[in-house]
């Protein structure tokens, strides 16, 4: 199953814990169980939540959106089923404030 | 560091510290907030030596308890998720247990998710030593509605199998008698493949949890399934075309929604310059106020305070949906089914987050970014973004549009979301060749929360604090903006034609009329891209000011802009109204987003770029909308 799964992510599709239950034929439990352990074996990464809003730069606005409370758990392959790595995942540097190259 | 109660080389030493002291060790297994600590610290309270595993830097935890006159000796294994021996952690948990230091070897299990915490189970399963599994968390598992069959449990692994809650001691019976009598191993590991096939992780793994997924078949049932109906309700909802129209339906429902305490709190507010204007300008008058200051004084707090009550009234209501779709887990099913759209825009998948935070300020959904991998991605991203209705557009729009349209304003509203979609598909393309050359893209998994009730009391406080941030805010910017913008139009003649912002304004009036916009609506417009309140503050000043709030606090006082929304109206045609609210609303954001979108993809080339795309298609967004607008109007 879990080859399947990576199978799926490599299509480029965003899929929900239902979608993968129904075409795994798997419990969202399960699934999510699957999740914890491609993410512990570095196939999958959590996408941090604290990134989505640092909470310090909009703390001065008080428009705050309510997506920013409690945003979903998004996952991301970060290593394909043979082993490579997902090769758009290299981020490239920054350069410092103030230095900019050009791109 | 030394223990009073105990001697380090009795812990150090396990196995020949177990020799001499006759003591029985418990190892404590278990993932993180599985609940290991807190059954640790309950067992040996103060007794504990905290140290180091040897050659290592990880924490090593021992203690002692005494139960009906027997020692013990607990171990607190370090947290991991696995024994698969990829972290210092889990090696050193591996070897300890392997090692037989050991008597018997507690794992907690969080019952509330077993399918996910049985994967350590299913790694200690093949080292064959006495083991007893706590089914932790039980509690838990009771309020989400799931039972567990313990019986059944014990009966497939040959272990004891306990419900257990480790944060309540009176809860230990039980385990205090397993633990005496421990001895029996799991009686079928999981049967993993010859050494040679071990080495693919995915094979194996998928064979552990076979076995976990055999092991809970039909002891662990859920008593609330969801009701039919909400399964259908949630197949729509996460449907990637029907998805779509819902979202929009319920967005649409939403707007109307969170209008009605705009029309009826912003509609009793429009009363207060009229009710309380005459007097307080007769008041200031007669202790002596010049007329100028009167008029500025009378007008700007009054019409101030209108616009932040309507403000504050359209986010109370809007905060409300908004905050409830949330809170009831449909928001997430929102952003999962317009992901399609941010691939068609030459995106990852996961920017429609920073996307959906956009909605209610630019400047968090620019620093949101940073989860987008790519710099150009990031930069594409951010100019996208600023296509977005920000809540500051979402709350100054409708007080304007109301003004101008009445109930027509939920048109305006959609139309403004109508022209967000357009100008975000022609951004992407102006920006999208430079920025985002072609990329792989692979697939991303959104978890979607479960439906749960909503939290009314929280919500109830959080509509309260916007509403009253945004009022703060409001009143703040605008009393500002209009109190310098007023002060322009002064002259000591009393002649506004005198003033430089007359000047000026006549200045650049018919560069401005060309774009539908008379002079007063393009420093309106100006102002937009410092912060879209200060919208209101110029309008204002350069409106009332101009003579007609003298005139009115002190001769015309009953008709005393019968408001600032009076005014407006006859000052400013219909096509002119609406060709500014969608200026305003596409221009640069505002400074601080500006600032953000720099911070974020430190080039300024780039920043000034998009900010100058913006100006010139916000004046072309208002020459169109003035020309057609003008065949109806």
């Amino acid at each position: 199953m879990l080859g399947k799964l990576l199978d799926l992510l490599a299509e480029g599709k965003t899929l929900s814990q239902y979608d993968l239950a129904e075409r795994l034929n798997a419990t969202p439990q399960a699934i999510a169980a699957s999740l914890d352990f491609l993410n512990h074996a570095g196939y999958l990464r959590k996408v941090c939540p604290a990134k989505i809003c640092c909470g310090k730069q909009c703390a001065a606005c008080p428009f705050v959106s309510a997506a920013l409370e409690n945003p979903p758990a998004l996952w991301e392959a970060v290593r394909m089923k043979e082993g490579r790595e997902a090769d758009f995942h290299a981020p490239r540097p920054y350069p410092p404030l103030g230095k900019e190259k050009k791109w | 560091m030394s223990c009073e109660y105990c001697d380090d080389a009795k812990f150090n030493k396990t196995g020949s510290g177990r020799a001499k002291t006759n003591a029985r060790v418990i190892a404590l297994l278990g993932q993180p907030n599985s609940g290991k600590s807190t059954l640790f610290n309950t067992l040996t309270g103060g007794h504990q030596h905290v140290g180091n595993w040897p050659g290592k830097t990880v924490e090593k935890k021992e203690g002692e308890f005494q139960h009906k006159g027997k020692r013990y000796i607990a171990a607190d294994l370090p947290g991991s998720y696995s024994l698969s021996a990829g972290s210092e952690e889990e090696i050193v948990t591996r070897d300890y247990i392997a090692g037989g230091e050991a008597d018997v070897v507690c794992i907690l299990a969080d019952a509330s998710q077993l399918e996910r915490s049985l994967y350590m189970l299913a790694d200690f399963a093949p080292l064959n030593v006495p083991a007893i599994l706590l089914l932790n968390m039980m509690d838990v598992a009771k309020d989400k509605g799931i039972t567990v069959d313990a019986k059944l449990l014990e009966e497939r692994l040959g272990i004891p199998a306990l419900p257990f809650v480790a944060s309540n001691p009176k809860d230990y019976g039980a385990f205090y008698a397993a633990i005496e009598n421990a001895g029996r191993m799991i009686k079928t590991p999981p049967a993993l493949p010859d050494t040679a096939e071990k080495s693919d992780v995915l094979a194996s793994a998928d064979i552990k949890f076979k076995w976990i997924e055999n092991l809970l078949d039909g002891a662990v049932k859920k008593t609330q399934e969801s009701a039919a109906a909400f399964s259908r309700f949630d197949r729509i909802a996460t449907s990637r075309v029907m998805g779509k129209f819902l979202a929009i339906g319920i967005g649409i429902a939403g707007l109307i929604a969170a209008m009605i305490p705009l029309f009826a709190i912003g509609g009793a507010a429009t009363l207060a310059p009229s009710l309380l204007g005459p007097p307080a300008a007769a008041f200031l008058l007669g202790v002596g106020f010049s007329p100028f200051l009167t008029s500025l004084i009378v007008g700007s707090v009054l019409n101030t305070f209108v616009f932040a009550i309507e403000m504050a009234a359209f986010v109370f209501g809007i905060t409300f949906v908004f905050s409830f779709l949330e809170d009831i887990g449909y928001m997430a099913r929102a952003s999962f089914v317009f992901d399609s759209v941010m691939s068609k825009l030459g995106l990852q998948g996961k920017a429609i987050m920073p996307f959906f935070v956009s909605l209610g300020c630019t400047i968090g959904g620019a620093a949101g970014t940073r989860i987008i991998d790519t710099w150009g991605q990031r930069t594409l991203a951010m100019a996208l973004m600023w296509a977005v209705p920000c809540a500051a557009i979402l709350s100054v729009v409708p007080v304007l549009a109301n003004i101008f349209f009445g109930s027509g304003t939920l048109f305006i509203m959609l139309g403004i979301f109508a022209v967000m979609v357009v100008h975000m598909m022609i951004t992407a393309k102006v920006f999208g060749r430079s920025l985002v050359p072609e990329e792989g893209r692979t697939g991303m998994i959104m978890e979607l929360p479960p439906y749960h009730k909503p939290k009314w009391g929280l919500l109830f406080k959080t509509m309260l604090l916007r509403s009253t941030d945004i009022f703060l805010r409001a009143y703040k910017v605008v009393f500002i903006i209009t109190i310098v913008f007023f002060c322009l139009t002064w002259t000591a003649d009393g002649n506004v034609e005198n003033s430089i912002i007359y000047k000026v304004g006549r200045f650049i009036d018919p560069v401005s009329r060309f774009f539908g916009l008379g002079w007063q609506l393009f420093m309106a417009f100006i102002a937009a891209a410092f912060a879209k309140e200060a919208v209101l503050g110029v309008l204002s000043a350069l409106y009332l000011g101009s003579g007609n709030i003298f005139e009115t606090a002190v001769s015309k006082s009953t008709e005393t802009a019968e408001n600032f929304g009076a005014v407006l109206a006859e000052a400013i045609s219909k096509p002119e109204a609406l060709a500014f609210l969608f200026a305003m609303s596409f221009t640069v954001p505002c400074v601080n987003a500006m600032a953000s979108t720099y911070l974020e993809n430190r080039s300024m080339k780039w920043t000034l770029r998009i900010a100058g795309y913006y100006m010139v298609t916000a004046l072309f967004l208002s020459l169109v909308v003035f020309r057609v607008s003008s065949l109806f109007f």
